[in-house]
């Protein structure tokens, strides 16, 4: 008897605890069901070379969501020009201007704060902590981005920048001219009077 | 005549000590063995790059929606393309070898294979947008994935699991500006945060019945 519990109790000590950290797959007992004859996002699938199941965009198409637009979505009028405001049908989108800075706002947060800084003069942690002096962004208080279009700081986003990637594939158009609307906000608050 | 010997007399008690110390046992294991707090919590593979949600999330501060930046608009979270990882390791450490799964990834075309963590069963409908819309935060259901070198599940993800927040899901709620900081907590709200959270409980709907999370 003592020795059936003395291995039990063994037994149990030596399976793990609760909570434990494991790199094996769980244990599912019941499995009716789990994997249905179907590819959810980012499952491989066998059929294309790449092996995605989930098909990256095509150039040359246009998806359902896409922005048709061109001026939104360029940032551009005609071939060449960039457009000096942002097109009052965004701002229209987003029911006004004070909408649309509070969702430029949250929106600069996550996707520029990390190497632009809060106050938008390059600060931010990447370059600081990276230590490649190189990629420290200019700072957007002087008075060439203070002239820019706001189509050139839109396009700038879009497309990318010498080091800087474009984002158009994480950041959606409306949200790009959102992130315009702020950065025009910064600079007028760091002014200092003039 | 005395067939059996007087000692089978503590049978009984035998056989009753036995299933119910042995009863006792076989309890313990299915409860605490057999439960996804045991069999989901805790899973975390090998990753083929050794990707640090610390340092990304943690000490660099990049907000999860950098990287997961479907997650307010689809089912799915999404783990990031290589583009997103090459917009800064095209010039950020660029000669590390631990960074070269990633180049060739972005070399090639072909993914980076990322092993799947969370993952509930295919009968199973899951939604990030709308609970990220109704203010539930990343860390009630991950955990502090900004304390994670590599991610690991937090939460148990079962049925039960759902079901203890759609029953009760307010002390869970916070403003929808807060889904992705991993560390406020419902103490620190202002006054406008608080109002935010009632308006969004009096508007949450989260689904009981099977047909909610079973389509
Ligand atoms: C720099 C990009 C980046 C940022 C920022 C980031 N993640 Fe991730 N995340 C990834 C990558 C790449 C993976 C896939 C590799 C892995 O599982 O470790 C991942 C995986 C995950 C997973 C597990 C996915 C699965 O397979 O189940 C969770 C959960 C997660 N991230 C949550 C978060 C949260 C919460 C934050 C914000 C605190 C965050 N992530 C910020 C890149 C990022
Ligand atoms: C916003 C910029 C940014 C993004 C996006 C980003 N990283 Fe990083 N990553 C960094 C910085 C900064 C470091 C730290 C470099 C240092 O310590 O010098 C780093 C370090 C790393 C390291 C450690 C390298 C080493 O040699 O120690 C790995 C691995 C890594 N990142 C993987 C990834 C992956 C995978 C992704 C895509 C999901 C990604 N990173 C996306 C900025 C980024
Ligand atoms: C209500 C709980 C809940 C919240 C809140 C939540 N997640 Fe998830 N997450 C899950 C579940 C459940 C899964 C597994 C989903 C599946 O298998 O389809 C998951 C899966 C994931 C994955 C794996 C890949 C994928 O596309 O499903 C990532 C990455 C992820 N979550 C990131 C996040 C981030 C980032 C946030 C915050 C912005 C977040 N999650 C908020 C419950 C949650
Ligand atoms: C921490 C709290 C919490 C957890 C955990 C949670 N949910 Fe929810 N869920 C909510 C809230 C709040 C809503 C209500 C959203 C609304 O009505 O806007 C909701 C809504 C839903 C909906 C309704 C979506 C729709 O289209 O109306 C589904 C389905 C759902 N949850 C599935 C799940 C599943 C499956 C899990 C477990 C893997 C889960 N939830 C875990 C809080 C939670
Ligand atoms: C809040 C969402 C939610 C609701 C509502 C819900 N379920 Fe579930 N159910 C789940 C999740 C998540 C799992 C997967 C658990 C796991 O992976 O361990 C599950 C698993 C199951 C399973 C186990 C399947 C297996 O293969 O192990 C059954 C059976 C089930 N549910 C039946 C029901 C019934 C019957 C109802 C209605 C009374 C119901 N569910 C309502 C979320 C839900």
């Amino acid at each position: 008897m003592r020795r059936a519990l003395t291995a039990a109790a063994l037994a149990l000590s030596l399976a793990a605890c609760q909570g434990q950290t494991s790199t094996e797959p769980p244990i599912v007992p019941v499995r009716q069901m789990h994997e249905q004859p179907r590819y959810d996002a980012q499952e491989p699938g066998g059929y294309f070379p790449d092996g995605r199941a989930m098909r990256p965009h095509v150039e040359h198409t246009v998806a359902r969501e896409m922005e048709v637009d061109l001026t939104i979505d360029t940032g551009l009028e005609g071939q060449a020009r960039y457009v000096d405001t942002i097109p009052p049908d965004v701002i229209d989108g987003f029911r006004g201007m004070p909408a649309l800075l509070a969702r430029g706002e949250d929106r600069y947060g996550i996707y520029c704060v990390p190497c632009h800084g809060a106050l938008g003069d390059g600060a931010g942690m990447v370059p600081e902590v990276s230590g490649v002096g190189t990629i420290r962004p200019p700072t957007f208080h002087d008075d060439r981005v203070r002239r820019m279009p706001d189509g050139q700081v839109y396009a700038t986003i879009r497309n990318g920048l010498r080091n800087m990637p474009a984002y158009r594939h994480n950041v959606p158009v409306r949200d790009r001219w959102a992130i315009v609307g702020y950065v025009r906000a910064l600079q007028l608050s760091q002014m200092d009077g003039r | 005549m005395q067939i059996f010997p007087k000692s089978l007399n503590f049978l009984p008690l035998v056989t009753a000590l036995g299933v119910a110390v042995g009863g006792g046992i076989a309890t313990f294991v299915v409860v605490y063995y057999f439960s996804p707090r045991f069999l989901y919590v805790g899973y975390e593979p090998e990753q083929p790059v050794a990707y640090s949600h610390r340092l990304h999330a943690g000490q660099l501060g990049i907000d999860c929606r950098y990287c997961h930046a479907n997650v307010e608009r689809s089912f799915e979270a999404m783990v990031p393309p290589t583009q997103t990882c090459m917009g800064c390791h095209a010039v950020v450490r660029t000669d590390s070898a631990r960074l070269a799964p990633v180049r060739e990834s972005w070399e090639s075309g072909m993914p980076v294979s990322w092993i799947r963590v969370h993952n509930v069963p295919d009968h199973v409908f899951f939604d990030h947008s709308v609970h990220l819309s109704a203010g539930v935060g990343c860390v009630t259901c991950h955990g502090r994935v900004d304390r994670m070198e590599v991610v690991s599940i937090a939460e148990p993800l079962s049925m039960g699991w759902c079901l203890d927040c759609h029953r009760d899901p307010e002390p869970h709620l916070r403003p929808v500006s807060r889904v992705t900081d991993m560390t406020w907590t419902r103490e620190q709200a202002t006054d406008a945060e608080r109002a935010e959270m009632a308006a969004l409980l009096a508007r949450a709907t989260p689904p009981e019945n099977c047909s909610g999370c079973h389509r």
